[in-house]
């Protein structure tokens, strides 16, 4: 069965910015604890939420 | 087809993306402890006065069971609250004045004053500390350079005379 969610992970690259940014802050708040490996962390999540996002496009 | 250019993600979308980001969190929690628990904190005493030094060696919390109480066992470490970390300043105070070291405890600060108890009495590791005072390890190493260049300067000033 086809999943709906984000038109079945097949967003374009505008659209995936737009939704990292909205969570930025999110982002932000829960990784502050984590120090020094903050920022790595922040690049991994935004990593791992656009390679989710974009995982049946074909090109 | 949902533009998400203009329209806001659903409640099961924004569920979806919040589970990335606590997943990738955890991940890195895991990394991080996996981390300190490899590398050794080493403690420099060269800067540390002698005579704290010696009472950190033979002080004995087990001899004063509100003191002991404070103490958190290794394996299940939470932070402090401020009414606890308050206790701890007023513990180390106390063995300070008893021990006639007073004069290079009482010109430290509060937070100084906590990390000087865990670290050097409590013999706590740094990590542990940081934990215990919910702070970064960065912090706690900041502050022990901090209560060293203090330690330091006291140690000049009894040697020349003021």
């Amino acid at each position: 069965m086809e999943d709906k969610k984000f038109n079945n992970y097949n967003l374009t690259n505008d659209e995936v910015s737009k939704i990292i940014n909205n969570f930025e802050n999110v982002i932000r708040i829960h990784t502050s604890k984590l120090g020094k490996y903050q920022e790595d962390c922040e690049h991994e999540i935004k990593f791992q939420i656009c390679k989710a996002l974009i995982k049946n496009r074909k090109n | 087809m949902k533009d998400y250019l203009k329209d806001s993600l659903s409640d099961e979308e924004k569920k979806y993306i919040y589970g990335i980001i606590y997943k990738t969190i955890l991940k890195y929690q895991r990394i991080i402890s996996r981390r300190l628990e490899k590398e050794s904190v080493s403690i420099d005493d060269d800067e540390f006065p002698e005579e704290l030094l010696a009472v950190s060696d033979t002080y004995n919390f087990s001899d004063n069971l509100s003191e002991l109480k404070i103490l958190r066992g290794v394996y299940a470490l939470k932070p402090y609250t401020i009414d606890e970390q308050e206790k701890i300043v007023k513990i180390l105070e106390r063995i300070a004045k008893n021990e006639g070291i007073s004069m290079f405890i009482t010109p430290l600060t509060f937070n100084e004053k906590l990390v000087v108890f865990l670290l050097y009495l409590a013999k706590y590791q740094v990590n542990q500390v940081a934990t215990l005072l919910n702070v970064d390890r960065r912090t706690i190493c900041n502050r022990k350079k901090s209560i060293t260049n203090k330690f330091k300067k006291i140690k000049e000033n009894y040697k020349n005379g003021r």
